[in-house]
């Protein structure tokens, strides 16, 4: 067995030899071709910066994200191999990640939903209650959604800029069909179109 | 000495912290891990931006006016934003409402997918107005700003390809930026005409119908290249009206991000290969073809069907499903493919049911479902048939799912569209398209005995019953 500083000095030098053969590949760095001009990783300027970076709340928040990622992952992989309070206390940690994403735009309503399913299909044994969490599950952003849902019409069909071009939209569309002949040589679907276009921009100028 | 010791430890630190959060595979168009870095403080800018001559012309690339407030903030990684789309970039809803559509970067690649939602198309004043017993169209009052965070239909049916993290499948575009392209035109993003539809019982005023989901696509696609780098991979795909759209508007999308490489995934909906004056026995979907090149003001000059066959000399007017020969041709070094079932009754029962009056007027729905399946069988057959002959525009048609009348084979799961016979499963196509090298794989299942004998799937028959 290796004494603990030499295990140390190894495990220093493969990750050093990992980085400097990451940089060597440039980890995928985008192709040559096409119209845009290629990216070059940053280089010269790393080891100044680098601490200050790593250091960043948005680097703190990616790699938060980026490890609960690979947490949800690898649950979904290794629930059926673990005990039943360890499954259960993993399933709640996860599940309070997916409240935190979903409540601040970084899982949509598809998105949890299917992996609070995951979830449960992967940590409750009993069919019968599978199916009954399940079922709640489903039912909870239904009614949700048709809350939201019926508040958003309310809200559109009573947007006063949405009201406007519906007025003027209705004008418009009876002045240009009753037209013998369209103005600019352009056919009447053009000129229709032109004119509701020119109504949307004053209507939400 | 000491200093550069110092700095060298926390490299190392960094690199083994990041490392361990990168994807293990490393893919081009991804950043390095010191690129990423820079990112996450300083968002990449826009490195392909519509050219003054991109905003010319028939179908022009138009952005938003100076100073309009679009809600996108650069450096918001991993959260689906809202974008909005002023009028003047030709984008609007069905309705008349703006349009808006969603964007979840990350910092590690440019890599991106583009998501075309599905919901159905509508082609008159029964259809578009959401007439009950009439199959309709998605999202007829337009898109709210919160729409990812409400449960729609169309999120209910999110696919693993645009997860972040799927408890069901791995695919490598939930790595990438994503974009969401929501529907709300009833036309599979594919045409361009204000309808004005009159009720055909005279009580109501006329629905004037935006049917504009060209303009809209090309409104997105003006965005991305002025807001973000251009991609090294993209997948262009989408579920029905989403998987159609893709198919349709593939072409000018892919000339103009410009990825380095290009790949298309239509799931589900299919532009058969049909005569424009086919006989409606041999050729099913003709009716509703011709329907829809005359509503939806596809045939108009400089419309959008001559403006796609402007750029592609093979795309024959008078057989629309030569899209699939002329994209093949005008791209041979992309990868795409085309997916369906067998038994679907949903895409089948728009192309259909409105129709025939053997089917409208079948007496039990056991004889409407089999003459529906009758003309997709011939339809799928014969779109089968041409993908074979296409190294680079794979087929893959399993037969049946008990999801959403077996549409779509890439919603939910990537599961149970499998071909059992020849040992395949969905991801197998999937990888041949985004990973494979020659031909993309074509296959086609006989029988659906095995697909019918699994067992019931809880989740699944949830989902229907948020659909019903």
């Amino acid at each position: 067995m290796k004494p603990a500083p030499a295990i140390a000095a190894t495990v220093l030098l493969a990750l050093l030899g990992l980085w400097a053969w990451v940089g060597a590949q440039g980890v995928g760095t985008t192709a040559p071709a096409g119209p845009g001009p290629t990216p070059r990783a940053v280089q010269g300027s790393e080891p100044a910066g680098a601490d200050a970076l790593q250091a960043s709340p948005q680097a703190r928040a990616w790699q938060e994200r980026q490890a609960f990622e690979a947490r949800a992952r690898r649950f979904m992989r290794d629930a059926p191999g673990l005990g039943a309070v360890q499954r259960s206390e993993q399933a709640r940690d996860l599940s309070a990640s997916i409240d935190h994403y979903e409540s601040n735009g970084g899982l949509s309503a598809g998105e949890s939903l299917l992996l609070r399913s995951g979830l449960i299909k992967a940590s409750v044994d009993d069919p019968a209650l599978q199916a009954q969490q399940l079922a709640d599950l489903m039912e909870r952003y239904r009614r949700h959604a048709d809350q939201r849902m019926q508040a958003y019409t309310a809200q559109h069909a009573n947007d006063p800029r949405f009201q406007d071009y519906k007025a003027r939209e209705r004008a418009i569309v009876a002045e240009v069909m009753g037209l013998a002949a369209i103005p600019g040589g352009s056919s009447r679907d053009q000129y229709l179109r032109q004119r509701l276009q020119q109504a949307r921009v004053a209507a939400y100028r | 000495m000491a200093a550069t010791g110092r700095v060298t430890v926390v490299l190392a630190a960094s690199a083994v912290t990041l490392l361990t959060a990168l994807p293990l595979k490393a893919e081009e168009g991804d950043y390095s891990v010191w690129q990423t870095l820079v990112n996450l403080v300083s968002p990449p800018k826009a490195d392909n931006k519509v050219t003054a001559a991109q905003r010319q012309g028939n179908y022009p690339l138009r952005t938003n006016p100076s100073g309009f407030a679009d809600g996108f903030r650069p450096g918001a990684y991993s959260e689906w934003q809202t974008v909005q789309l002023a009028p003047e970039t030709g984008a609007v809803c069905g309705d008349g409402s703006p349009y808006k559509f969603f964007v979840n970067r990350t910092a590690n690649t440019r890599n991106t997918i583009l998501y075309m939602e599905g919901g159905g198309a509508c082609w008159d004043y029964a259809s578009c107005t959401g007439q009950t017993g009439v199959r309709g169209a998605r999202n007829p009052n337009g898109i709210p700003d919160d729409y990812m965070s409400l449960l729609n239909p169309g999120s209910s049916l999110v696919s693993p390809f645009v997860t972040r993290v799927s408890p069901f499948d791995a695919v490598k575009t939930q790595q990438w930026n994503m974009v969401y392209v929501p529907y709300c035109t009833g036309d599979i993003y594919s045409g361009d005409k204000v309808a004005v539809y009159n009720d055909p019982s005279g009580a109501a005023a006329p629905l004037v119908w935006h049917h504009n989901g060209v303009r809209n696509t090309r409104a997105v696609i003006a965005w991305l290249k002025d807001n973000l780098p251009r991609p090294t991979q993209m997948l262009s795909t989408g579920c029905s009206a989403g998987g159609a759209g893709s198919l349709t508007n593939y072409y000018p999308t892919r000339r103009d991000l410009a990825p380095t490489r290009g790949y298309l995934i239509d799931d589900s909906g299919p532009i058969f290969p049909t005569p424009a004056n086919g006989n409606p026995q041999t050729y099913p979907s003709q009716p509703l073809m011709a329907k829809i090149r005359g509503v939806w003001g596809l045939d108009a000059a400089s419309g959008p069907l001559p403006y796609l066959a402007s750029g592609m000399p093979q795309f024959d007017l008078g057989e629309l499903g030569s899209l699939y020969t002329a994209l093949s041709a005008k791209f041979p070094n992309d990868r795409l493919g085309h997916t369906h079932f067998w038994k679907d009754l949903n895409y089948s029962g728009y192309s259909y049911e409105r129709f025939y009056p053997d089917i409208y007027n079948a007496p039990t729905q056991a004889a409407k479902e089999q003459q529906i399946h009758a003309r997709w069988d011939i339809d799928t057959g014969r779109l089968s048939q041409r993908l074979n002959g296409l190294d680079n525009f794979g087929g893959y048609f399993p037969q049946y799912r008990a999801l959403n009348e077996s549409h779509c084979t890439t919603i939910v799961d990537f599961k149970n569209a499998d071909i059992q016979a020849q040992n395949l499963q969905l991801k197998n196509f999937i990888d041949s398209v985004l990973d494979g090298q020659g031909k993309v794989l074509d296959a086609s299942e006989q029988s659906d005995q095995a697909d019918r004998a699994k067992p019931f799937n809880l989740l699944y028959w949830l989902v229907d019953q948020l659909l019903a």
